[in-house]
């Protein structure tokens, strides 16, 4: 995968889009494929951001179980992703914990991990394997990748139990930070490492 | 409305666009603003909806008090 076609793929996730309508993309250099995917990200979520920031304050008012069935049953993933970073990171970690792994992994898909890195610190453990495998079983490796960008070292650790070693390039490729590459070579048991292509050992 | 113009890409992003994305053709570069403006009406479409539902699920006596804080 070129770092252009691994910038459309990631563009095409934050627009919605398959990423083949975006092919005409595939001229136009990374890094400025980057940008255009993290403007249109704050767009996103700035849009609206009012709205979003009133109930994020009225959901103190409310029990974190009520809140839990809410976010699944009313909100959705897609605004539970953008309140996430709203709430007060403790209260987002109890309220996640209460959810299921299938409906975590869908608001993983349309988190911003750098708006939402409070809560995803805070999140048990126990809860970030369980999404960390459904993502894997997903084989949604735009989302690993993203996570792999923000997480702190131990959960990076317990995320890549479950990328098996034929998706670690893909998973590479998709990667923002070249200096996490080095960080999950450093991570990967020796067995893995020497399995990998020889230009990601 | 009819007449007004969908928003370009310069306009949703309140600035250019980067160069590689500017120097695309028109047409490519309106399909990135629909793709754009279509996520943000999800967006707007899924926040209308989940107001009107929310209140539903919160016990009566608290209604009031969370109306306030929504500002509905």
């Amino acid at each position: 995968m070129t770092p252009q076609e691994a910038e459309v793929r990631k563009l095409a996730r934050v627009l919605g889009v398959g990423a083949e309508r975006l092919e005409y993309l595939s001229d136009v250099p990374a890094a400025d494929l980057r940008e255009l995917r993290e403007r249109a990200t704050t767009v996103l979520f700035d849009a609206h951001l009012g709205a979003l920031e009133r109930m994020a304050g009225a959901s103190k008012l409310l029990p974190t179980p009520l809140l839990a069935k809410m976010a699944e049953r009313v909100f959705g993933p897609l605004l539970a992703a953008r309140i996430a970073g709203l709430v007060e990171a403790s209260r987002g970690a109890e309220i996640a914990g209460r959810l299921t792994s299938a409906f975590l992994a869908d608001v993983a898909a349309e988190l911003d991990p750098r708006r939402a890195n409070g809560v995803i610190a805070k999140l048990p453990p126990p809860v970030v394997v369980a999404v960390a495998r459904e993502l894997a079983r997903r084989r949604d490796w735009i989302t690993v990748a993203r996570f792999v960008d923000h997480l702190p070292d131990s959960l990076i650790v317990t995320s890549l139990e479950f990328i098996p070693d034929a998706a670690l390039p893909e998973v590479a490729a998709l990667l923002d930070e070249p200096a996490k590459l080095a960080k999950v070579r450093e991570l990967l048991p020796a067995e893995r490492l020497a399995a990998l292509p020889e230009q990601l050992r | 409305m009819i007449g007004m113009a969908e928003p370009t890409l310069t306009e949703q992003l309140g600035a250019a666009p980067p160069t590689g994305v500017a120097a695309l053709d028109p047409v490519h570069q309106r399909d990135l603003a629909d793709a754009l403006r279509s996520a943000r009406r999800r967006q707007a479409a899924a926040l209308a909806k989940a107001g009107d539902d929310a209140l539903k699920f919160v016990p009566t006596l608290l209604r009031p008090a969370v109306r306030k804080a929504v500002g509905l």
